[in-house]
């Protein structure tokens, strides 16, 4: 299945994407990287592994349970091929990460930064040298210096060893005296015991999670630390994070008018019952588990993390750099997104995000083209009973409605409605 | 995919150690029960779940209960402190809740269970939907709602602590039934109550007074509006003996008054059950399903004799339409002779009867047998608007068989053992009928598992199976809401984590 979605991409990509000068990721290729990765990755850890070294036995099996959990989903990732085996653009990424580190003569040895075809607007160190960087990311940030500045955060995290030590630190935490102790106590009551087991678990979260905010500011602050060194306009990064916090606004949206405009053409009308979805009997979505949600936050919000930064900028002695790589990158980072989305089998969330760029370019072939193969890959789905695999859930509280609309109505349309407007998209020889 | 879609707005992070979210877990604490929020046309809006998180003292325990909306989505949640039952011979296993729904709020029932099908104590709470804000608990004893008592789990102290019945009727509200015994005329009068939001009382309804010596009236809920509350009688004896007289008793919801009461015909001939019914701006219908009266038996399977419609005025109760459809002569089609029985298969249970906009009316029948019981082929009849047989759509299954086991169709239908499941009003006279297909407890077949699943559009039944067992996997469906399945899939492969999705049904 994935191998015809491939082909049928890059089939795309040669005659069909000419038009707009777009030429997608060579995915072929993936299978035998993702080999290559995983073997790199567990001679890599089978060496981590051996070397734990904390005070007793008990730490180190715990530190040692969390690394391999760690690692396998790692390696999972790896072997569904979530990862982008392109030259040019790993050499990108990886040269912005030696500037980093050149700039900062820190040891590139230890680094290695990998590109994720995940359309979600991320980036993650996820220990043992490895920087992510998830595809989405090109859609939010708009120039290099942003770009960069990501990945000295993540960097920071990285020099800093925030993955190792919280894991340490929860394998002492959880061994030590005082813990071992209190838990014991609570085993001994004959009532209270599941309250007073959560009230401590909470104390331990929120110190922990306490923990994770302070570690975004450090990691901010030596990242900050790091960006200095390469001269890079300073600036940007105000303008990054100004980005982000808007990053949970939909920018676009779709109403029934634009279903209407893309679907009816000759006689063929979309019933509106389609777009009709029961009102639901609940109003209020309070739902909170059984802690402070505040205090469980793991980043600090952007303002605040502005605000510790605005401090240490220094505006004067940045000058403003153009890359043309970065703006080819990001030229076509909307399209390589939606092949990400259709290679990952999101076709729901694929088909909406292509549908509000088609909206307003409504001649694009290759637009054209990926609402057709969604739309192929939709209605064998809901024929199979299998549709809810592949398109978001409908989310009163974290949908926008233009998407919960969206989905109501691919649920909705009756699948001989539906074929016959995937018809209206068959590529044109 | 959802939960990858809302991380789409989390800004940079950094992986820190093993972190497991397990979304599929409401709560920390013990399961106790959960049920359905079903609204009056029968659409699942929502499911109720009840947890206990923990003992703080003898008898007393923490719950915690989850909301979740009819997408699965969670909706609330909330911790409250209940007593339950222990003592040296008996153990309250847990508390079950049961959910009626009513105008953005939930009735939750509470009982403590003690097993083997006992349930004491019951008590009630309410959650309001708009405020999501939990009730005190509360009981109706003596005519009087006690909001926030001291319950004491004393069973020489029952009485005091468990709670006359309650209900909330669709559009109504909560309406309270109480039996009084007046020892000094040696009379019992019934009565029923409607409580307002404060739980104050609106009116009452004495509904009947009786001495031991005069038949009594059992009224079972047949249908409500905003205007209308309308029971079903069946006269008992002093030991609660169906007597053979019926009646139907419609109350003005505003007032609590007696609008009519209107006393069923032919009862030395007949015994009459009601099916379904329904209520418009000028009509009350009532559909049921009678059989040949005998001497202190209620409705007997196998002196089935027809079905009936009644259209009452909706204004003043008064009949004004009947119509019967007999087994004999109408059903010969499909092999039925005039007491429904179809041979091999049994005779037909009456499971729905549906109304449509044009005045026809879908009929829902199962062939069963009941020693032992055998659950076999369905049949859907679609009526005239005169109440003539118009077509038949016969569902052909697996024959379901039952070893060393008796019941009546009543009994069938309260142990789940038919294989009709339930049925789906998708509006402008467009229905899906949810049926199992599979053979229970079998060693045997040969045949694959299956679901079965059939529309009614434009006047036109169609049938669809979906394969329960695939190469990879074994499924288990339920109706969810309105014109979707819940499909659960196991996979083979245990290294693949168990599905829970809901998917639109195409027809």
């Amino acid at each position: 299945m994935n191998k015809y979605i491939i082909v049928i991409a890059l089939f795309c990509n040669i005659n069909l994407f000419g038009q707009t000068n777009f030429i997608a990721f060579d995915t072929l290729d993936n299978k035998n990287y993702s080999i290559k990765l995983a073997t790199e990755f567990k001679q890599k850890y089978k060496i981590i592994n051996k070397n734990i070294d904390l005070e007793t036995s008990q730490q180190n099996r715990i530190v040692k349970e969390i690394y391999i959990e760690n690692q396998k989903s790692f390696l999972e990732d790896i072997e569904k091929n979530n990862f982008v085996n392109d030259d040019k653009i790993n050499s990108y990424l990886q040269n912005l990460l030696t500037e980093i580190l050149s700039s900062n003569k820190i040891d590139a040895n230890h680094y290695k930064i990998l590109l994720s075809t995940d359309a979600v607007v991320n980036a993650y160190n996820y220990g043992d040298g490895i920087i992510v960087i998830n595809y989405g990311l090109f859609n939010a940030v708009e120039n290099e210096d942003e770009l960069v500045f990501v990945i000295c955060h993540e960097t920071g995290h990285q020099y800093l060893n925030h993955v190792k030590k919280e894991i340490e630190n929860y394998a002492i935490l959880s061994t030590s005296e005082e813990i071992v102790k209190k838990t014991s106590d609570i085993r001994r009551k004959k009532y209270q015991k599941a309250t007073l087991a959560t009230n401590l678990l909470n104390t331990i979260r929120y110190k922990n999670y306490k923990k994770r905010r302070q570690k975004e500011i450090e990691a901010d602050s030596i990242g900050l630390y790091f960006y200095k060194k390469t001269l890079r306009n300073q600036e940007n990064i105000l303008g990054l994070f100004k980005k982000l916090e808007k990053s949970n606004i939909e920018q676009d949206s779709l109403t029934i008018a634009d279903y209407k405009a893309f679907f009816e053409k000759g006689d063929f009308k979309l019933k509106s019952k389609y777009f009709d979805d029961d009102e639901s009997i609940f109003q209020k979505y309070d739902y909170k588990r059984n802690a402070n949600v505040d205090s469980l936050q793991t980043h600090p919000d952007c303002s605040t993390r502005v605000k510790l930064l605005s401090q240490k900028l220094d505006l004067k002695t940045s000058f403003a750099a153009k890359s043309k790589a970065f703006e080819t990158f990001k030229k076509h980072s909307n399209y390589q997104n939606l092949i990400n989305l259709l290679n990952n089998k999101e076709y729901g969330f694929c088909l909406y995000e292509t549908l509000k760029l088609y909206k307003n370019d409504n001649q694009n072939i290759f637009l054209k083209n990926t609402i057709y193969q969604n739309l192929v890959q939709i209605n064998k789905s809901k024929k199979n009973y299998t549709i809810s695999r592949f398109i978001p859930d409908i989310d009163k509280t974290h949908n926008s409605k233009s998407l919960n609309t969206f989905i109501t109505f691919i649920n909705n349309i009756k699948t001989t409605d539906l074929e016959l407007i995937t018809n209206q998209f068959i590529p044109q020889k | 995919m959802k939960l990858k879609f809302t991380l789409l707005f989390v800004l940079i992070v950094f992986m820190g150690n093993a972190q497991i979210t397990d979304l599929s877990k409401l709560s920390t604490g013990k399961y106790y029960d959960s049920d359905e929020i079903v609204d009056a046309n029968n659409n699942k809006r929502g499911y109720f779940y009840l947890f206990e998180t923990d003992k703080i003292a003898k008898e007393t325990v923490t719950l915690e209960y989850v909301v979740l909306d009819e997408n699965l989505k969670k909706v609330t949640n909330g911790f409250f402190t209940e007593m339950k039952f222990e003592s040296f011979l008996i153990n309250s296993k847990k508390i079950v809740a049961k959910i009626t729904y009513n105008d953005n709020k939930l009735l939750i029932n509470l009982k403590d269970d003690i097993g083997a099908g006992t349930q004491l104590f019951q008590r009630y709470r309410i959650l309001d939907l708009k405020t999501n804000k939990l009730s005190d608990i509360f009981l109706y004893i003596d005519n009087k709602i006690n909001l926030n008592p001291e319950i004491s789990c004393d069973f020489s102290k029952m009485s005091l602590n468990s709670s006359d019945n309650m209900f909330f009727y669709s559009k109504v509200g909560l309406v309270g039934f109480k039996n009084d015994y007046d020892k000094s005329t040696k009379t019992e009068t019934r009565h029923m109550s409607l409580f307002d939001e404060k739980l104050n009382e609106v009116w009452k309804n004495e509904y009947d007074i009786t001495t031991k010596k005069q038949p009594k009236r059992v009224l079972n809920y047949v249908n409500s509006d905003q205007g209308r509350l309308i029971f079903f009688n069946e006269f008992a004896d002093k030991n609660s003996v169906a007597t053979g007289a019926f009646s139907l008793i419609f109350i003005d919801a505003v007032t609590g008054k007696l609008i009519n009461e209107y006393n069923f015909t032919d009862v030395d001939k007949f015994t009459y059950k009601i099916v379904d019914s329904t209520i418009d701006d000028k009509n009350i219908i009532i559909y049921g399903n009678y059989c040949n009266y005998e001497k202190n038996l209620s409705f007997n399977d196998e002196e089935n004799v027809g079905l009936f419609k009644m259209v009452f005025s909706r204004n003043d109760g008064k009949l004004l339409d009947y119509k019967k459809i007999n087994w004999a002569n109408n059903f010969a089609s499909i092999g039925a002779n005039k007491n429904s029985y179809i041979k091999k298969e049994g005779y037909l249970f009456v499971h729905n009867m549906l109304q449509l906009s044009n005045g026809k009316t879908i009929v829902i029948c199962e062939a069963f047998k009941q020693d032992p019981i055998s659950t076999n082929n369905i049949y859907l009849f679609e009526l005239s608007s005169d109440f003539n047989l118009n077509q038949v759509f016969t569902i052909e299954k697996f024959r379901n068989k039952f070893p060393r086991t008796f019941a009546s169709g009543s009994g069938i239908k309260q142990y789940g053992l038919f294989d009709f499941i339930d049925y789906q009003n998708m509006g402008d006279d467009e229905y899906l009928f949810y049926l199992n297909d599979n053979e229970k407890n079998s060693r045997n077949r040969k045949k694959s598992t299956l679901y079965g699943i059939v529309s009614y559009v434009d006047g036109k039944f169609t049938r669809q199976t979906l394969d329960l067992k695939t190469e990879t996997s074994t499924k288990s469906i339920l109706p969810a809401k309105k014109g979707y399945v819940l499909i659960k899939e196991n996979f083979d492969d245990n290294k693949k984590a168990s599905e829970l999705r809901l998917e639109k049904i195409n027809y």
